[in-house]
């Protein structure tokens, strides 16, 4: 039960990570992030179901959910705030229909049962341990990715690119290929957390790669403090541990499952309303005397 | 020297710049002023890059600005500020100067993750020049402040240092002086005065006429979109057609 919860907390959390780089960091309303989960993990379910051994079916759950955010980004990031909104939320519902109705490859709603366990460094990963090491490294190789990431001078120039897009542009930036790069970013990892996602889980079916989905990482980040992934990390541990906690209050499935919709979608709305940057404040580094006389 | 040819500009049926044409010297300090919805903003916009014109030409040392989108306005050397701030409130005051220049090598995704070494060497330079403008812009104590924090003054003078910080050859300042106090407003014209010194062209619209009569070496009047008179202050100030569009005719 707790190796199970541990694993799963870990995963959304490199969900939340992923999304916030897109969404705290660059600004960017991406309601589409869901899909770059599914194409992650379709495409390491796929390619183990083909023989291919794990690290090249992670590394493509990788790259081509970040090939397709390079491909959504092209036409869409010219749009600003409700109309990336809109596109990215169409691209989300495009994808899912293909999950859905392209049978041939993923068996539609039947879903792909039996994804294999992942074999790495010659070690197959099985025993709920195995999988807790495992998920919480893909934790943190996300963090790593996204605090470098915030730190460097790409990280700068995404924030200013979320403050103000026609100054970054006065400045002599085209702000395009920075959001290329965010958004491709984004969902490269969102790739490794549905790779780690299929293989852990042994079954892929297009429900998880929906909007509630993309609306629950909202949840995730904004209650973790936009552009604060350790906020994001938080958020997903707390609030994993908060439903599954509610599984023991002996509700009926059919009233937990539409109730805590409900109390998610409430508390989203209420924070949006109350305290849109989220409880914790964005971290902003100090310049010090220090690295100045470095 | 910036030269502006016949441009035009129309929204719907207005016609907010109406085949206005001036130079501006790119090592001068030229003003700009005229009536409310004269066209002044408009085209700083128009030059810029940030609205597209509807006809007439614009160049920049010779070379057409016409068409260029504004990243390459800027990197051409003509950098502007903007008449409500835009600085990045949630950066620090330090981050806002260290993002502006262009092509810096952290940039990409790639250096941004393994942090190579001419990555740290052009952070410390960046640094360096980013502290020198601080200090020159009086925000040297708030160099860790976020630039939201500022009051609207400070924020003027840090986004004229951010745009410094892209080194370039002719500043276009939108309304410099408006919302500045007394005290902070000379430290202003110290700057800007000493910065053409050095080389710096600016091109400043203003409404604070004493301002504009001490600072600026010639001076360019627009009015319903059209240039109606240029020179050196005393002989614009003297012009029956600008005290006329100022003052309106009987």
């Amino acid at each position: 039960m707790i190796p199970h919860l541990l694993t799963v907390m870990a995963i959304y959390a490199i969900l939340a990570v992923s999304l916030n780089l897109v969404v705290g960091l660059t600004g960017l309303f991406n309601l589409g992030h869901a899909a770059f989960f599914g194409i992650g993990a379709y495409t390491s379910a796929l390619l183990a179901f083909a023989g291919v051994p794990y690290p090249l079916c992670l590394l493509a759950a990788v790259l081509l959910p970040a090939l397709a955010g390079i491909l959504v980004g092209l036409p869409t990031l010219r749009l600003r705030g409700d109309y990336l909104a809109m596109a990215t939320l169409g691209f989300g519902e495009i994808t899912r229909a293909v999950f859905r109705n392209w049978v041939g490859l993923t068996r539609g709603p039947m879903g792909l049962p039996g994804v294999p366990h992942p074999a790495l460094l010659g070690l197959t990963i099985d025993t709920p341990g195995e999988w807790v090491a495992t998920a919480f490294a893909g934790l943190a190789l996300a963090w790593l990715v996204a605090e470098l990431v915030g730190r460097a001078p790409l990280g700068r120039v995404l924030r200013a690119i979320r403050e103000d897009e026609l100054a970054v542009q006065a400045l002599g930036k085209n702000p395009e290929p920075y959001k290329l790069r965010a958004l491709a970013l984004g969902a490269g990892l969102a790739g490794l957390g549905g790779s780690l996602y299929a293989h852990y889980v042994a079954f892929v079916d297009p429900t998880p790669f929906t909007l509630p989905t993309t609306i629950f990482l909202f949840l995730l980040i904004v209650l973790g403090g936009l552009g604060n992934h350790a906020g994001s990390v938080a958020a997903a541990f707390v609030l994993l541990a908060a439903r599954e906690s509610l599984r023991f209050a002996g509700l009926p499935p059919s009233i937990s499952a539409p109730l805590q919709q409900l109390v998610f979608s409430l508390l989203l709305v209420v924070l949006v309303i109350y305290r849109p940057w989220g409880l914790l404040p964005e971290p902003h580094l100090r310049s010090g005397s220090r690295r100045a006389a470095g | 020297m910036l030269r502006v040819e016949g441009l035009v500009k129309t929204f719907g049926g207005l016609r907010a710049l109406d085949g206005c044409s001036f130079e501006a010297a790119a090592d001068g300090i030229t003003g700009l002023i005229g009536p409310n919805g004269s066209g002044k903003s408009t085209l700083f916009n128009c030059v810029t890059g940030f609205y597209a014109h509807d006809a007439g030409r614009v160049s920049f040392g010779g070379a057409p600005l016409t068409g260029l989108p504004p990243w390459e306005v800027a990197r051409r050397g003509i950098v502007r500020t903007f008449q409500q701030t835009r600085i990045f409130p949630r950066l620090t005051c330090l981050e806002n100067l260290l993002v502006a220049p262009a092509g810096q090598p952290g940039e990409g995704l790639l250096p941004a993750l393994v942090r190579p070494p001419r990555v740290r060497r052009s952070e410390a330079a960046l640094r360096v020049r980013a502290e020198a403008l601080l200090a020159r812009v009086e925000l040297a104590t708030h160099a860790d402040a976020l630039a939201g924090s500022l009051s609207y003054g400070q924020q003027k003078l840090l986004e004229l240092g951010r745009a410094l910080m892209t080194e370039p050859r002719l500043l276009l300042l939108d309304e410099p002086a408006a919302g500045i106090n007394p005290a902070l407003l000379e430290r202003l014209v110290e700057l800007i005065r000493a910065l053409h010194a050095e080389g710096k062209g600016f091109l400043v619209v203003e409404h604070d006429m004493r301002l504009v009569m001490t600072l600026c070496q010639r001076v360019v009047v627009l009015d319903y979109g059209q240039t109606i008179a240029a020179g050196t202050p005393e002989e614009v100030a003297h012009d029956p057609r600008v005290l006329d569009a100022y003052l309106g005719s009987a």
